[in-house]
């Protein structure tokens, strides 16, 4: 029996990496937010298309559709991670953007240690490149819960919903846009201090500090921050004010850079206080995309 | 050190090189005690000594109870100071919540570290103890030849030191001898390394990742499909990570030619929860049976007595679990469902004079409890499991997130097709060909290999 078993395995690898290589058996879903980040990672190593501009950030940014508008934009926000991630990303396998745009709504937060070591792995084993079966898309629990989802339970349940909805379609559209509602009013009606505390503007200082000196390793040709829109509150903009200003201290003339402010009468929606909703992330990203289209 | 690590790889390489070399068969022993504290002391160092000490102690009192056989007071103090270990470390937290809350006092107790491992290797402690105090002769004979480097191999022996399966000494001890490559059962090894690490690795750590959107408040958005599916991947999850590691255990042992039992028999097809309980978790709740329920009572003292003496031990099996009061409303439920399901049962007999029969409705309350139940372990807050079920109750027309469900039952599905199989087995409907095997071996190697998840704790490490 004991034979028989690599044996097995190894005509399943092949025939595996055969089909996925063919793309016969479509993409697997993106599971959680470190299943996403594994597959950014491996997409943005294996681009093929010469990139102009990467953005970088984290799960706030991770909902910009912004390469459905510019293919030559690699959107490099990592979920639960942060800029620096990104960054150190583009250091370490020697990626030249022309334009790098920084989402700073998060630059509190520092490296991950163990998504430098995946693309550390990835650095050492460089012909994983040329084989789909290494891309996370590709796992093949994931395919076949993409299958299961659309084909199973899409259509299964979506349709007995439906019938069981009835005349009650509204209000159950009402009722899921309340309890995002109330979780919103919660995020937005909880206390908020009314300045940078001490230890946070240290923080801060110090993440800027930390912003330059790995920006003078890439030397891109422009630098382009951005705040992406949350719900309002009024220490956001505080906080979003001693960012900038700190960027401003310590930016100074090293580089050509410059601030994406949003049209401020524009409302945006969140699904939870902090990450916009599909149409606000559209919307925010086509305006984004003009404005770089302009610089 | 968590199993699926490099780092346990190879720890047990080199002490699989050193443990066979010809010259070191006499040290055989010594060897699996170095390897077993270095495997333990590798994330908390400081910890080890308690585990020493535990050693040393309980060393002590069963050299004591072969100087005095059945002496009570040896035997009484034995158990009372590792129960005092284990209420010193696990519960005198819970104990500072309940009686002195927001106190500086109960801060203190809260902030006392909990030693991995604790509430396996006192549980086999006192198993030790005892079974020197009943006279037991297997265990007897190798406490008298050497029983200080006995005492510490049995207690610390490292694939089964924090997590279980626990152990009795009375199976444990008579195994101490010298061993053989030659007897190594590799297709023993093969079948439990493969399927343990396929259930820890690809189901139990990809589902961890669904099943957080658990916690509260966040399931409060679901809606009731995805909350029953969270609900069913967690039941499958917990099942994966625990039975994953005494599966990778077991193999680990059987590389050093011992033989640990066997923790799970495939939960999820258990016909009653008397039968569950036959099937999960078998060393802890084997151990409660032998040390708890019986010396209590068992079923000896009549009904009533009975039907408390099962509520008492489950409700004391729930609190082993952990320090929390949500974990002794989990073994409550148990209790109750033992109890009643005795009480059924018996009224059953005094009408019809026979046992009641098998059936599928009683299948299905019994999945339904068990699985309903998992939601006091997954949320601490009673509060939380309330407006949880409320959730389910409520959420019947939030839009679904049929890729959640999609990649969800796609997980959970290994889980059912190995219990499938297990009722098949039972029933004699399906025999596998070796070449059968080896396909599946494969199949769950290709899994392993490519679709494992972010490494996580084992859930039972907690407890």
């Amino acid at each position: 029996m004991m034979k028989k078993i690599p044996l097995f395995l190894l005509l399943f690898l092949i025939i595996y990496s055969f089909l996925i290589q063919k793309n016969e058996l479509g993409e697997g879903v993106i599971q959680n937010q470190r299943h996403g980040n594994s597959t950014k990672l491996y997409e943005l190593l294996h681009q093929k298309e010469q990139l102009n501009s990467i953005f970088v950030g984290s799960s706030i940014g991770v909902r910009l559709p912004l390469q459905r508008y510019d293919s030559t934009l690699f959107n490099f926000s990592l979920g639960g991670l942060s800029l620096f991630d990104g960054l150190q990303t583009i250091i370490h396998h020697h990626i030249h953007p022309n334009r790098i745009i920084i989402e700073l709504n998060v630059i509190e937060r520092g490296l991950n240690s163990s998504f430098q070591n995946e693309s550390e792995w990835y650095k050492k084993a460089p012909f994983f490149a040329d084989f789909n079966i290494f891309n996370p898309k590709y796992q093949p629990m994931g395919i076949v819960g993409n299958w299961v989802g659309d084909a199973l339970f899409g259509k299964v349940f979506y349709k007995s919903k439906l019938v069981l909805k009835g005349e009650s379609k509204p209000e159950s559209r009402l009722k899921e846009q309340e309890s995002q509602l109330d979780l919103q009013k919660e995020w937005i009606n909880a206390e908020k201090p009314k300045n940078v505390s001490h230890s946070d503007s240290l923080l801060i200082e110090n993440r800027v500090k930390q912003l330059v000196s790995t920006l003078k390793i890439i030397q891109p040709d422009q630098v382009i921050f951005v705040f992406v829109p949350t719900d309002v509150s009024n220490f956001k903009k505080i906080r979003e004010e001693f960012i900038k200003e700190t960027v401003e201290k310590y930016m100074a003339s090293d580089f050509q850079y410059q601030f994406y402010e949003h049209q401020l009468n524009t409302t945006y929606k969140t699904t939870d206080g902090v990450h916009l909703n599909p149409e606000s992330a559209t919307s925010f990203a086509q305006e984004m995309i003009e404005f770089l289209s302009t610089q | 050190m968590l199993f699926n690590s490099l780092e346990f790889f190879l720890l047990v390489l080199i002490t699989f090189g050193l443990y066979y070399i010809p010259i070191a068969k006499k040290i055989q022993v010594h060897i699996l005690i170095l390897a077993s504290l270095f495997f333990y002391a590798w994330h908390y160092w400081e910890l080890t000594s308690l585990l020493i000490a535990s050693v040393f102690l309980n060393a002590f009192i069963t050299d004591k109870l072969l100087s005095y056989p059945k002496s009570k007071i040896w035997v009484v103090f034995g158990v009372s100071l590792n129960l005092l270990i284990l209420g010193i470390f696990k519960y005198a937290g819970l104990f500072g919540k309940t009686i002195f809350p927001n106190t500086d006092f109960a801060n203190w107790l809260i902030m006392i570290p909990l030693p991995i491992g604790i509430s396996f290797y006192t549980f086999q402690g006192i198993s030790m103890v005892v079974d020197v105090y009943r006279g037991n002769t297997d265990v007897l004979q190798v406490m008298k030849s050497h029983s200080k480097t006995s005492v510490f191999f049995y207690i610390a022996f490292f694939p089964q030191l924090i997590a279980g399966p626990i152990v009795k000494a009375h199976d444990f001890l008579p195994q101490i001898e010298i061993k053989k490559w030659s007897n190594i059962s590799w297709e023993t090894v093969i079948h439990h390394l493969i399927l343990g690490f396929f259930l820890k690795m690809v189901i139990a750590d990809n589902l961890k990742d669904f099943t957080f959107w658990m916690e509260f408040p966040y399931f409060q958005s679901r809606s009731s499909i995805t909350l029953l599916f969270y609900l069913l991947g967690y039941s499958a999850q917990i099942f994966a990570d625990f039975q994953g590691y005494s599966l990778i255990a077991i193999g680990v042992a059987a590389l050093f030619g011992y033989r640990l039992p066997i923790n799970f028999n495939f939960p999820y097809i258990a016909s009653s929860f008397s039968d569950f309980w036959r099937r999960w978790h078998i060393s802890l709740s084997s151990f409660l049976k032998e040390y708890l329920y019986i010396p209590l009572g068992g079923n000896r003292k009549g009904k009533v007595r009975t039907y408390l003496n099962l509520m008492l031990t489950m409700i004391l099996g729930g609190l082993w679990h952990g320090a929390a009061w949500s974990y002794a409303v989990w073994g409550a439920i148990h209790g109750v469902a033992l109890a009643l399901e005795r009480f059924w049962d018996d009224w059953i007999i005094t009408n019809n004079g026979t046992a009641a029969k098998k059936s599928i409705i009683r299948f299905v309350i019994v999945q339904f409890v068990v699985t309903f139940a998992w939601l006091t372990f997954k949320l601490p807050e009673f509060s939380h499991v309330l407006t949880y079920v409320k959730s389910i109750q409520n959420n019947f027309f939030i839009h679904d997130n049929y890729k959640d469900i999609g990649i969800i039952a796609a997980y959970i599905f290994p889980v059912f097709t190995y219990h499938f199989y297990a009722f098949c087995k039972e029933n004699e409907v399906l025999k596998f060909p070796d070449w059968g095997k080896s396909l599946i071996y494969a199949v769950l190697l290709f899994l392993i290999l490519l679709n494992s998840g972010s490494a996580g704790a084992f859930i039972y490490f907690q407890f």
